[in-house]
This record gives structure tokens, C-alpha cells and sequence, in this order.
């Protein structure tokens, strides 16, 4: 039996490498995947947390999770390939119309 | 039903300005209809009246009053209503009879002027708040009437508004009555703590009278309030010192003059007084103001109308004159000589500047010298008897009444003035008999210089000049009907309708030649006969023969420096005041205050702005770290 801290120490890991994509990459795609890796970090946690209590809440809501994030990456993707076709560019750099 | 009778004589000329300056601005000929008919309607109405209120005064109803709650403010209560007594009808009748007169005088005098339907609508409207003034059953009531007539006179003695001295006169009228009602509105504010603090709510005539004894409200206090009150009456019944818009609001036409001066505006401040002279009964040292202002003003304004040139003008002061003594009978406590006098006055000074407008009329002048100028020229001495016979005879019997000679109205009224300031101070009663002589002067030098100039062949003659005649029976029945009025007046009851109790019935409203009547009578043909002598042959100024009259004719042409005195305070005073008060809006308010907040808030906003990037990840970014240092600080604490 792996203990509890391996698995949140994996996840930990997991997020960090997400977080630190979605916030330094340049690329809209690679953008997204980070988005889905911390979203998978959290679903780790979820099945760790289901396996300790023996409940299968954790398991149905990492199903939930997974759901969410289908949708969103098709959304992700939609929006990407628009910005794509607009300024032949996903360089996160040259998005800025929100800029005050 | 005198009551309701009361109710539709004060709504007909609002109705008749209402209807005018809705539907009859373009059609002048139906508006004069319109509202001379409505004029008559509330002339008549007040007619039937008389008969309805002695039958009530002989079974002791003295006061009819009717009132709906209007305003509630904590225990304050607002009526708006109509009081009846004998004061109102003869009020309303003088207002209504006057200005049926005046109103259809006017439908020949302003004929083919462009503003005939307005002039029409703004006459209806200043009777009506006249008329308010007079029904009026509480002090708010009347203040607020006495605003509108305020506003009225402001109409109509700007009326031809495109005149620049018209505007002015028209803006000073405003002004002088304003800071008279601002001292009334104060002495009415004070009265009304004074009267809560006694848990008296209501501010009806009968109820403060009633009230009053039992407040025992201070001397101090209670003389402030009365002359707060009066100072009110000062500037609408053109006392001094706030008379100086009176002369100046000849600028409006001579009609409005008329109105203004017989029966409207100026009466108004006498009626005030009467009306609620338990107020100033009630603070002896306020009647002495009072009656010395009366005096003085008397005695002022008739010297003024010694050296006036223009027509108008020297009627303007004598109105003044005559107010003066009005007032000086109501500070004497004799409320009922002072309104007996005004009654009269409308009479007799309606008819003079009914006349008066009749001259004009015929001379396109309002100039006592070119009129006598050019009746020299066309025929001399009583030429206008022949060509103008109506408005000459008129003109004399109005010029007689307004001296005191008997057997005309003028006579009785302004003897029972002399005996109640017989009975008073010396310096009073002097003052008064001088103002007799000086009437009779200014009088007698009017009628001279215009009606009895001598032939002179050398005189131009103008031969393309229109010759000189009537002005058409519209004209001359109101005069007529003025004169006979003039004549008989003082045989009218009015003292019976007045009176507010029963009393028995006593003969003294002829009281015979006493050695008053005789010293007052001696005093006036001295100086009727002193001015006709002085300007029998004269073409002139007497000043210009007469040195020594030179010194003293400046300080009257200079109307004892009043004008100028306000000039220099106003301009001293108020202007520089108001330019500190613009630098300090402009600067401190505006500038620092209002524009400096918009200033900061917009720096800061164009600081904030940069904040906002655009860049997605940024926000992100700051997402984090708030999140972040928002746990930290949450758990801080546990671990």
C-alpha cells in the first residue's frame, strides 16, 4: 500500500508543473495542456482521497472533473483556433485587447 | 352665500388670466372683452353683497370665514381660506369697481399696442392677487398673495420690456418690495414660534387674536415682530425709505399706474396693517414707528413732488404723500380714518391718473412744461376746457378732492386723519398740516402750468400737430364716473361697513367746520393760491428768477439723495460683496473643490489603468498570488 503523502507529493508536483505552464508558457495550446494537468492533479488527489476512505464519491467526482474538462478544452481549442485564424499568431504575448 | 359669492369673485380673474393667456393672446379685441366683463361680473358680485352683509351686521354677525386644511406640519396647520368682514368689502369693493374702471379705460388707451391680450391677462392676474390679498384668511396665505402681487407689478410695470428704464424700474420695484418682505416674512416666522411655544398651530387671523393676549410674549419681541411685519408694508405702500421704486414704476402704463396706485399694489400694505392690527396694538412703541414713518413720509414725498416735471412723477409722490398719511392714521390707532382715506384716495387718484393718461393720450408728453407749451400755442388759457372738456373738469374736481376741499371726499377723509394726529404729538401734527400746504402747492402748480398757461402769439405752433381732443368714450365715462365718485364719496357708509361691532349710530362723519377743518382749509388755498400766482405767467422753472430757490431746488431734484445714497451702498455694499462671493465660488468651490475631486479621481484612475495589461497571464498571475497570500494569512494561524 503506496501511503497518502506519496500520492499528495505526486500531485503537489503535478500542479506545480500545471501552474507554472499556464502561467509562463507563450503558446495557447501548451497553455491548455498545463490547464489539464492541474486539473488531473486535482483528480489524483480525489482517487487518493476514495481509496483511503473507501468511498466512491472521490472516484465519481474525478468522472465529473473529467467531463468539465472535455468541454472545456473544446471551448479552449475553439477559441484558439479563431485567435489562430485573426492574427495567425497563439503567442499569448499578442493577446491583450482587455489592455486598459 | 356671501361666502361662496367671496369664493367666485376671487377665482374670476384668475379664470379670465387663465382663458386669456391660453386661447386669446392673438385675438387683443375678445381679451379686453374678456376681461373688462370679467372685471364687471366680480364688481357686480361684490355689489350684492352689500345688502347680504348689513342685514348680517344688524343681527351681530360681524365675521364670516371659510377655510380647507391645506398644509399639516407637526402641531402647524396650514388653512386656505376666505375671511369676510366689513374691511373686505370695502376692499373688494374698491379693487373691483376701480379696476372694472381702469380695465375699461385701458380697452381704448392701449389700443394697437402688440402686448394688448398680455397686458389683459397680467391686469386680470394682479387683481386676482389683490384680491387674494384682501380674502386671504391666515398670514401665510397673505404673504404668499402679497408675493404674487409683487410678481404682478413686476409684469406690468416692465410691460413694455423692450424700454431699458422700464426693465430697471420694473427690477427695482421688485427689489425695494423684496427687502420689505423679507423683514415681514421674519415677523411672521417670530410670531409663529411665539405662537407654537403657546401650542397655537393655526396662523388664522382669529385664532392669533384670540391667542395673543394670553402669550404675554416680551415688549422686546413683540415690537420686533410688528416692525418686522411693517417693514413689509414700508415697501409695498412705498414708505420711506424703501419708496423709491414707487415714482420710478411710472415707466409701466398709465392704467397700471392708476390700478397700482388707487387700488392695488400700494393699498395693499395699508390693508395689512388694518388687517391684522392687533399685532401692533399690541406694542405701542411700534404705532409710534409707525406714525412717525407715516409723517415723514408724508411730508417727504410732497416736497419731492414740488419740482417734478413730469406728470406722472408729481402724481407718484403725492400718492406717496397720501400714504404717508394713511399710515400715520392706523400708527395713530385709527384704523378706520386710514382706511376711510384710502377708499377716497382710489377715488380721486384713480380719476388723476385716469386723467392724467387722457393727457397724455392727446399730447404724446408726459411733460408738465411742453404740455403748457403747446396749449400756449393752440390757444391759451382755457383752451383745454374747450378741447378736452371732459378731462379738464375731471382732472379739477380729482385736483380739489386730492387737496381737502369741501364739500368733496378728499375733505372728509383727510379731516378725520388731521384730528386723530391732533390729539397727538405737536411735531406730528405739524409735520401733517405743512404736507396740506404742499400738496396744495404742488397741486396748484400742476394745474396751472398745464390748464391755465397764458396765450402767447410767439409761441410755435406746430400746425401738423394733431389737435388736442378726447380719447373716445371708453376713456371719458371712466373718468366721469371717477369724478362723480370723487364728489359724493364721502357719503358712501363705508364707516358703517367697517365697523366690527355694534355700536349706536352717530353722526360723525360730518362733524362741521371746526377750527381744524378751518386751519387745515386755510392752509391749503394759501398754497393752491401761492403756486397759481408764483406760475400764472410763468414759462420757466421758478428757480431760474428765484435764487435762493436754487440750493434747496438741487437737494429736491436729487430726491434727498435716497437713489444715490442706495447706489453707493448697493454698489459699495452688495457688488463688492457679491465679486468676494463670485472669487470665492469660482475659486475655492468650483475650482478647488469640485474640479479638484474630478481631478484626483481622474489621475488616479489613469494610474490604475495601467494595471490593466490585457495580458491573460498576468491576471492569472495575480490570481495566484492573492489566493496564495489569501491561505497563507487563513492558515496561518492553524499551524
Amino acid at each position: 500500500m503506496i501511503p497518502l503523502t506519496h500520492y499528495l507529493i505526486v500531485s503537489g508536483i503535478l500542479f506545480s508543473i500545471g501552474l507554472l505552464g499556464l502561467l509562463l508558457r507563450r503558446n495557447l495550446l501548451l497553455v491548455l495542456l498545463s490547464i489539464e494537468i492541474m486539473l488531473n492533479a486535482a483528480n489524483l488527489n480525489f482517487i487518493a482521497g476514495s481509496a483511503l476512505h473507501g468511498d466512491t464519491g472521490g472516484q465519481v467526482t474525478a468522472f465529473f472533473v473529467m467531463v468539465v474538462a472535455a468541454a472545456e478544452v473544446t471551448i479552449g481549442l475553439a477559441i484558439a483556433v479563431l485567435l489562430f485564424r485573426k492574427q495567425s499568431s497563439v503567442d499569448t504575448r499578442e493577446i491583450s485587447f482587455l489592455k486598459g | 352665500m356671501i361666502l361662496t359669492s367671496a369664493w367666485i369673485i376671487l377665482g374670476l380673474p384668475l379664470l379670465t388670466a387663465v382663458l386669456i393667456s391660453l386661447f386669446l393672446l392673438r385675438s387683443p379685441k375678445a381679451a379686453g372683452i374678456l376681461g373688462t366683463a370679467g372685471m364687471l361680473a366680480a364688481f357686480a358680485l361684490t355689489c350684492s353683497l352689500i345688502p347680504q352683509y348689513t342685514a348680517l351686521q344688524q343681527q351681530g354677525q360681524f365675521v364670516l370665514e371659510s377655510s380647507l386644511p391645506w398644509l399639516q406640519a407637526g402641531t402647524l396647520s396650514l388653512d386656505f381660506g376666505v375671511y369676510f368682514n366689513g374691511l373686505s368689502l370695502v376692499m373688494l369693493l374698491v379693487v373691483t369697481g376701480i379696476g372694472t374702471l381702469v380695465f375699461l379705460f385701458s380697452t381704448a388707451y392701449m389700443a394697437g399696442d402688440p402686448g394688448y391680450s398680455r397686458y389683459f391677462a397680467c391686469l386680470s392676474f394682479f387683481t386676482f392677487s389683490m384680491l387674494g390679498i384682501v380674502l386671504a384668511n391666515n398670514l401665510i396665505q397673505i404673504f404668499i398673495f402679497w408675493e404674487l402681487v409683487g410678481l404682478s407689478s413686476y409684469l406690468l410695470i416692465g410691460f413694455w420690456f423692450e424700454k431699458k428704464e422700464a426693465c430697471t424700474a420694473a427690477k427695482k420695484a421688485f427689489m425695494t418690495t423684496r427687502v420689505g418682505d423679507a423683514g415681514m416674512i421674519l415677523g411672521i416666522l417670530g410670531l409663529t414660534g411665539f405662537l407654537a411655544a403657546g401650542n397655537t398651530g393655526s396662523l388664522n387671523f382669529t385664532a392669533v387674536a384670540a391667542a395673543l393676549p394670553s402669550l404675554a410674549i416680551p415688549e422686546f419681541w413683540m415690537t420686533l415682530i410688528a416692525l418686522g411685519i411693517f417693514l413689509g408694508v414700508v415697501g409695498k405702500s412705498a414708505q420711506v425709505p424703501l419708496h423709491v421704486w414707487l415714482p420710478d414704476a411710472m415707466e409701466g402704463p398709465t392704467p397700471v399706474s392708476a390700478l397700482i396706485h388707487a387700488a392695488t399694489m400700494v393699498a395693499a400694505g395699508i390693508f395689512l396693517l388694518a388687517r391684522v392690527f392687533f399685532i401692533f396694538e399690541a406694542s405701542p412703541s411700534a404705532l409710534q414707528v409707525i406714525a412717525w414713518t407715516g409723517g415723514i413720509t408724508a411730508f417727504l414725498a410732497a416736497s419731492l413732488a414740488l419740482v417734478q416735471t413730469d406728470i406722472k412723477k408729481i402724481l407718484a409722490y403725492s400718492t406717496v404723500s397720501q400714504l404717508g398719511y394713511m399710515v400715520m392714521a392706523l400708527g395713530l390707532s385709527n384704523a378706520e380714518a386710514g382706511i376711510f382715506h384710502l377708499t377716497m384716495h382710489a377715488f380721486f387718484k384713480a380719476l388723476l391718473f385716469l386723467g392724467a393718461g387722457s393727457l397724455i393720450h392727446a399730447f404724446h408728453s408726459q411733460n408738465i412744461w411742453d404740455m403748457g407749451a403747446r396749449v400756449q400755442a393752440e390757444g391759451g388759457r382755457f383752451y383745454l376746457f374747450k378741447a378736452m372738456p371732459f378731462t379738464s373738469f375731471t382732472f379739477l374736481i380729482g385736483t380739489l378732492a386730492l387737496m381737502g376741499i369741501p364739500p368733496l371726499s378728499g375733505f372728509y377723509s383727510k379731516e378725520a386723519i388731521l384730528a386723530a394726529a391732533s390729539h397727538s404729538e405737536a411735531p406730528l401734527f405739524a409735520l401733517a398740516m405743512i404736507t396740506v400746504f404742499l400738496t396744495a402747492f404742488y397741486n396748484g402748480r400742476l394745474f396751472t402750468l398745464v390748464f391755465l398757461p397764458a396765450k402767447r402769439s410767439s409761441a410755435a405752433h406746430d400746425a401738423h400737430a394733431h389737435p388736442l381732443h378726447e380719447g373716445g368714450p371708453a376713456m371719458v365715462l371712466p373718468l366721469v364716473i371717477l369724478a362723480v365718485l370723487s364728489v359724493f364719496g364721502a357719503s358712501l357708509p363705508v364707516k358703517e361697513w367697517l365697523a366690527a361691532a355694534p355700536q349706536a349710530a352717530h353722526g360723525a362723519a360730518h362733524h362741521g367746520f371746526d377750527s381744524l377743518a378751518i386751519l387745515s382749509l386755510a392752509a391749503a388755498a394759501a398754497g393752491f393760491l401761492l403756486a397759481a400766482g408764483l406760475y400764472f405767467k410763468r414759462t420757466q422753472s421758478l428757480r431760474q428768477s428765484v435764487k435762493v430757490l436754487a440750493a434747496p431746488g438741487k437737494v429736491l431734484d436729487r430726491k434727498y439723495f435716497f437713489d444715490e445714497v442706495y447706489d453707493r451702498v448697493i454698489s459699495g455694499g452688495q457688488d463688492k460683496a457679491a465679486r468676494y462671493a463670485d472669487v470665492l465660488e469660482r475659486y475655492a468651490f468650483v475650482e478647488w473643490t469640485v474640479n479638484g475631486l474630478g481631478r484626483i479621481t481622474r489621475s488616479l484612475g489613469d494610474q490604475l489603468r495601467r494595471l490593466q495589461t490585457g495580458i491573460v497571464q498576468f491576471y492569472g498571475f495575480v490570481i495566484v498570488v492573492g489566493v496564495t497570500a489569501i491561505l497563507y494569512i487563513f492558515m496561518a494561524g492553524r499551524m
